[in-house]
């Protein structure tokens, strides 16, 4: 196996342990969990055998997300920063970084934002950070501005050679392109493609998945919950623009979040209290009896 | 009366839409609706089904020209027998036939505001649900059909009105009457065979959950379904057959050498299961529930959903709000009839196939005024202006859905429903061959061919015509057998049409155009006899 695909799977795994080692009450057990639920994770070893570069980006996301968490549980100012150039840093990864980043940290601060959690100055610092990692990105494009029409060209956004950038968006968003994109989007979560057929996700994930989403919106406010429902919702944006069949690949992003998700199923499952729904309707039996 | 003109307006209004130029919207009879048009008239004329059957409880549909030639269809028989009704008082028409349907489809916009009366307990979020039903673009489509697939959706209601009502009073009648409805209902659409039982599933769930000592209601709702659906079965018992064509229709399994436990098995083999997982999951899929709605252009316009756009965000916090009520009775009945709904199109593995699932359009607009009386009266100003905009926006696109429904569709839609143009064709055929008395010869490749010549030959009062029609395979006609004089239709493209052109053979009569005004179908005429005589006895010879 590829060496560098073997570094940022162990990086990202450790990293995300980090980030989740609060998720549970009891120690550092939430941590352990969710790194062995990402390392569980079918699509990263078939990344790594066949396109173990693709991999590099996970550390930089994972970093991102153990920012996130330490810098609502932890007042270090320097978190904000980390969170913001993990994110700038990714863009340099992949092409489809270049969309998905910017959207993370959007979510970031949507998060932050409606948890009421970091001030207007850490959440300035945090855009800053992302905004200076991406000065060298800034400059390449200005360079090349061909570069643009090449990637356009490469994906199928939209035809580069007919339409100019404005033009091309508005064709995306047209009727017919939101109708081609919205399903592509759907489809990424359709549980024959990430349990069955695609093998993204391992099948117990079915169960855990659904119980995690289900505990961060009815329990969980932390910035770091809502970033981690936020991040799984968005993972398939940027493979759903190109508006081909869901290919696995394309939905690496989803797996940290997937991960994380997952745990806080873990915990949605350990706070079930099992057996008192029969005592329960023993006791509304009785209830009734009596009136 | 104060309080009950809002949904006599919003009646009005819908009849107004459903009724417009119903003949003419869609263009063409599908060959659906010819089989029940004709079935419809047979049984209102004779009181027999074409194949000779009085009053029978499922029709068996005829392929070919011959009332009796046991084809494979057999059909529901709810529709035929109030089309037979509407053929008593009304003319054999394309209106008439429409007819039936359009008033279920106005029938089950104050059905649903009975329902919501009900189930939210208040009439102006009742009215918004009434409104929201007539304005989703797949209930008016298939209203405006002469077909049985819109017709579960009344049982669907006055179920949910009649179970939360004895859930409400603990009536056992109401609890018998809400089985009994889904029991007649089993008779409305092949689709309610599934639908149904499972509706019969939720009530059982929802009494339970409703009261400590559910037993009585639930024995009164099973014995209510019982009663009609063992007619049904004792049917099925005499006509075996009837299960067998059916399976096989829509290749469930094969019934001809599977039991039909062996045939459940291979039909939930693996491979299957993860095809249907996808398929059941396709049907919520936004792009097809918001933007482009049904498989074919007989069912969707492909420019709106099967429900407006701005359903889609009352639909999402209207989940949120079933979702919080989801262990009481009503959110279970809710949530559980929109999960329902795909099952029966997921069984026999097809994608958006939205007549399957009609139900579901009760269920999610019960769901989206939820939805919308959430955002209505939530306490953020910000979120409530956004609701009133979202609601102003629903009138906005359902009269563009109106305006491409009732002229750029119509054209569109025109080749899906009928591919030949067989009004035109009909009227040149009866006209031509009423002057001339000669045979008529119809391609076997004509969609429909069978059904649509006879929805024509009643409409135009000429049933005699019948008998002087043959159904032809161009690839094995001899046009030496052609009686000289005879009518032929073919398609315009048949790769026989050279073959059957020139001297002594046939010349082209006419050309039939389709709505947009491209060849549909072509009509050649068989040389008349004098020229036949040399060539026909030299073949004798």
């Amino acid at each position: 196996m590829n060496p560098v695909a073997v570094v940022a799977i162990a990086v990202a795994a450790g990293t995300i342990a980090l980030a989740a080692s609060g998720i549970l009450s009891s120690g550092r057990s939430a941590g352990f969990v969710a790194a062995t639920l990402f390392l569980l994770t079918p699509l990263l070893w078939m990344q790594a055998r066949s396109e173990p570069a693709s991999l590099i980006v996970l550390p930089f996301i994972t970093g991102w997300l153990l920012a996130v968490s330490r810098a609502q549980s932890d007042g270090f100012a320097a978190w904000p920063a980390v969170a913001g150039a993990c994110l700038g840093a990714a863009i340099y990864t992949s092409y489809a970084s270049v969309v998905m980043m910017p959207l993370f940290l959007l979510i970031t601060i949507g998060a932050a934002v409606h948890a009421r959690a970091l001030s207007a100055r850490r959440l300035g610092v945090m855009v800053a950070a992302f905004a200076v990692a991406l000065i060298p990105f800034a400059v390449f494009l200005a360079r090349h501005p061909d570069a643009l029409h090449h990637t356009v060209t490469t994906f199928h956004l939209y035809d580069a050679d007919r339409f100019n950038l404005r033009q091309g968006l508005r064709e995306m968003a047209s009727w017919i392109g939101l109708t081609a994109r919205s399903e592509v989007y759907y489809d990424y979560f359709n549980p024959a493609f990430l349990f069955l057929t695609g093998r993204v996700l391992l099948f117990p994930m079915a169960v855990l998945l659904p119980a995690g989403l289900y505990q961060i919106l009815s329990c969980e406010d932390t910035v770091f919950a809502r970033v981690a429902l936020g991040g799984f919702l968005a993972a398939p944006f940027a493979a759903s623009l190109t508006a081909e069949a869901p290919t696995p690949r394309r939905i690496l992003f989803l797996t940290p979040f997937a991960a994380v998700v997952a745990t806080y199923g873990v915990k949605w499952l350990l706070a079930r209290p099992f057996g008192t729904n029969s005592a329960e309707r023993q006791e509304r039996s009785a209830s009734s009896r009596h009136s | 009366m104060n309080t009950r003109w809002p949904i006599i307006v919003v009646l009005l209004a819908t009849s107004v839409v459903y009724f417009h130029a119903l003949g003419t919207a869609p263009a063409y009879i599908g060959g659906d609706e010819a089989r029940f048009a004709t079935g419809a008239w047979s049984l209102a004329t004779t009181g027999r089904d074409l194949a000779g059957n009085r009053l029978p409880l499922f029709f068996h549909m005829p392929e070919t020209l011959a009332s009796g030639d046991g084809g494979a269809r057999w059909y529901q028989p709810l529709l035929f027998y109030a089309m037979a009704v509407g053929f008593r008082i009304a003319p054999f028409t394309e209106q008439s036939a429409r007819m039936p349907s359009v008033v279920i489809g106005i029938l089950d916009v104050f059905l649903i505001y009975g329902a919501a009366c009900r189930v939210l307990g208040d009439r102006r979020p009742a009215i918004l649900a009434a409104l929201l039903l007539a304005f989703s673009p797949a209930h008016m489509i298939f209203s405006r059909q002469a077909l049985d697939y819109v017709w579960p959706i009344p049982f669907a209601l006055a179920w949910l009105w009649c179970l939360t009502a004895s859930l409400q009073t603990g009536s056992r009648w109401l609890a018998f009457a809400a089985g009994a409805i889904l029991g007649v209902g089993f008779y409305s659409y092949i689709a309610s065979w599934v639908t149904m039982p499972l509706l019969l599933l939720l009530t059982w769930i929802a009494q339970r959950r409703a009261a400590a000592n559910a037993a009585p209601q639930i024995i009164a709702a099973t014995l209510g379904f019982v009663c009609p659906v063992l007619v049904a079965a004792v049917w099925l018992g005499f006509h075996p057959e009837m299960w067998r064509d059916t399976i096989g229709r829509y290749n469930v399994y094969d019934a001809r050498h599977l039991s039909m436990l062996q045939g459940l098995k291979a039909a939930f083999a693996r491979n299957d299961l993860f095809a249907r997982v996808s398929v059941y999951w396709d049907y919520f899929n936004p792009a097809y529930l918001f933007f482009a709605g049904g498989s074919n252009l007989t069912m969707a316009t492909r420019k709106v959903g099967v429900f407006l756009l701005p359903l889609s965000a009352f639909l999402i916090c209207g989940l949120k709000e079933c979702w919080r009520r989801k262990s009481s009775a009503m959110g279970i009945i809710v949530l559980g009839g929109l999960a329902v709904a795909p099952v029966p199109a997921t069984l026999l593995g097809e994608r958006y196939a939205i007549q399957r699932e009609l139900v579901v359009l009760p269920f999610a607009t019960l769901i989206a005024t939820l939805g919308a009386v959430f955002v209505l009266r939530h306490q953020l100003r910000a979120v409530r202006l956004a609701g009133v905009f979202l609601l102003l926006t629903v009138p906005v696109q359902f009269a563009y859905f109106c305006q491409d429904y009732f002229n750029d569709y119509r054209i569109r839609s025109a080749y899906w429903f009928d591919p030949v143009n067989f009004r035109g064709v009909a009227e040149h055929l009866i006209a031509a061959s009423s002057k001339s008395g000669a045979p008529i010869y119809l391609s076997e490749d004509l969609d429909d061919v069978a059904a649509r010549w006879r929805f024509y030959l009643v409409k135009h009062q000429r049933p005699d015509l019948l008998q002087r029609t043959s159904l032809f395979a161009a690839a094995n006609l001899d046009v030496r057998s052609v009686t000289p004089g005879s009518l032929l239709v073919l398609y315009p493209n048949d790769p026989r049409i050279p073959a059957l052109l020139g001297p002594e053979k046939c010349t082209v009569e006419a050309s039939i155009n389709d709505i947009a005004g491209a060849r549909s179908a072509i009509i050649l005429q068989r040389a008349p006899a004098v020229q036949e005589a040399r060539p026909q006895s030299a073949g004798s010879q």
